[in-house]
């Protein structure tokens, strides 16, 4: 999706170069390594793979200064959380003996009293809090995705904090069948009650596009850390719906901010989203369809989302939790459906309609469908992931 | 280690990605209009993949176990 909406966009900016794809290729193998790992160091290897290449990526317009500074601070920051990932990880090994997942789940109930082994995992959390943009490691998030180009930010968004969350699930899921999934609620339910909440309220504020679906990121990170701290099977399965859900809407958002975007950063602010509604009558129904989406109005994917997490939370005895989810929800309302508002309620001299290009077009429609599909079936995919993914 | 070719087919997605990043760098350097080449080069080995992955669902990937 990535690359089809990156085949125009990366035209505006003169960075046309075949090395792109290929670092997003990168990338990608680094996602799946992770993905389907089950060793320590496999996690490690994927992470490190598809982070440096994140780095490279986000400054790839490299005649502007966001673009680099938005590369230096991502790979400054992200080589401290490594750090905390990697003493972590050797924590653990020193603890357990051994750095496949297996073997540390199985002695897990042995060495859960170990404070080293409880700072190893601690430590391994918080690296890996960084990668998913929770709270409080989220202070990379909105100069990045702002400094980096528009479709590189959409697949930071997506897929890089798709891949975190799947090692995040791959090492709890095997702990909680072990040690009775009780023991990292209140480090996972603190998290994700600042990371909804901050990401919603700072996002009220922001004024450019790109760093309000930043801090909404940071948002949804909170969201989906609701399913771990639920710490059962309906907390996953609502976990990974979540990251369909969101990859497509998120993806869909960004594209359509990267169709608008003129050159020279031009077109980011919110306030030039004024009267694209009799501009590009097609462009911003897509559009609000998505802040639809996004904000969990039903019957998109995004409401579907929240409602098997919260659901997963109530089942978890964290009630409170999903009250906290729903009001952050409420909140977030306000930001998504001002950019519909300013769209169809306002008006702009401007007169200049976006060039949409075939690429570009059908790579956001094809995550606008599956939006609505989702959402109109999510039963679907909740049957395939329950089918398939054993916990 | 791999021990049957079972295991193999679990992490062909992989071995496909890895070969498609050095075709990609291949093309890269002989090619003048890679930049032409290469994003549909891509959409077509991640759709290969995908698809791929979504028929074989039901095998677990494990790789490298010691």
């Amino acid at each position: 999706m990535v690359c089809l909406l990156s085949v125009n966009y990366i035209k505006k900016y003169g960075t046309y170069f075949g090395e792109y794809y290929i670092i997003i290729q990168s990338s990608v193998l680094g996602m799946m390594l992770i993905a389907g790992a089950r060793d320590l160091i496999m996690i490690f290897l994927g992470l490190e793979i598809m982070s440096i290449s994140f780095y490279v990526l986000a400054g790839f317009n490299r005649k502007r200064t966001s673009s680099n500074e938005a590369s230096l601070k991502y790979f400054l920051l992200g080589a401290f959380a490594t750090g905390f990932l990697v003493y972590g990880m050797a924590l653990i090994y020193g603890k357990a003996g051994s750095t496949s997942i297996d073997v540390i789940a199985q002695k897990f109930s042995v060495l859960n009293t170990d404070v080293l082994f409880l700072v190893g995992i601690l430590l391994f959390l918080i690296g890996f809090s960084f990668k998913i943009a929770a709270f409080p490691f989220h202070m990379w998030v909105p100069d990045v995705y702002q400094g980096s180009p528009t479709t590189v930010a959409g697949l930071f968004s997506t897929e890089g904090i798709a891949a975190a969350f799947s090692a995040l699930i791959i090492i709890l899921s095997a702990f909680f069948v072990s040690s009775g999934n009780t023991f990292f609620k209140p480090y996972l339910s603190v998290i994700a009650v600042f990371s909804m909440l901050f990401g919603s309220i700072v996002a009220i504020m922001q004024t450019d596009i790109k760093r309000m679906l930043a801090y909404s990121s940071i948002a949804h990170a909170g969201y989906m850390l609701i399913g771990l701290a639920a710490g059962n099977s309906d907390g996953i399965a609502g976990i990974i719906f979540y990251l369909a859900a969101y990859t497509f809407m998120n993806l869909a958002a960004f594209g359509i901010v990267s169709i608008i975007e003129g050159e020279n950063e031009a077109n980011l602010n919110i306030d030039s989203y004024a009267g694209l509604g009799s501009r590009s009558p097609v462009l911003a129904g897509l559009l609000a369809l998505i802040m639809f989406a996004l904000s969990g109005i039903p019957p998109f994917a995004g409401f579907f989302g929240k409602y098997y997490v919260f659901i997963a939370a109530i089942k978890a005895d964290l009630t409170w939790l999903a009250i906290v989810g729903i009001i952050s929800s409420v909140i977030s309302i306000y930001f998504y459906l001002r950019i519909v508002v300013v769209m169809y309620f306002k008006s702009s001299d401007l007169q200049e309609k976006p060039v949409i290009n075939f690429s570009e077009m059908f790579g956001v429609a094809i995550s606008v469908v599956l939006v609505i599909a989702l959402g109109l079936a999510p039963g679907s995919l909740i049957n395939l992931i329950t089918t398939f993914f054993k916990f | 280690m791999l021990n049957n070719i079972q295991e193999f087919y679990s992490i062909l997605p992989l071995v496909i990605l890895g070969a498609v990043i050095l075709i990609s760098v291949v093309i890269e350097i002989y090619s003048e209009s890679s930049e032409k080449i290469l994003p549909w080069f891509s959409i077509l080995a991640f759709g290969s993949v995908a698809v791929y992955s979504l028929l074989n669902l039901e095998q677990n990937v494990e790789v490298f176990l010691p």
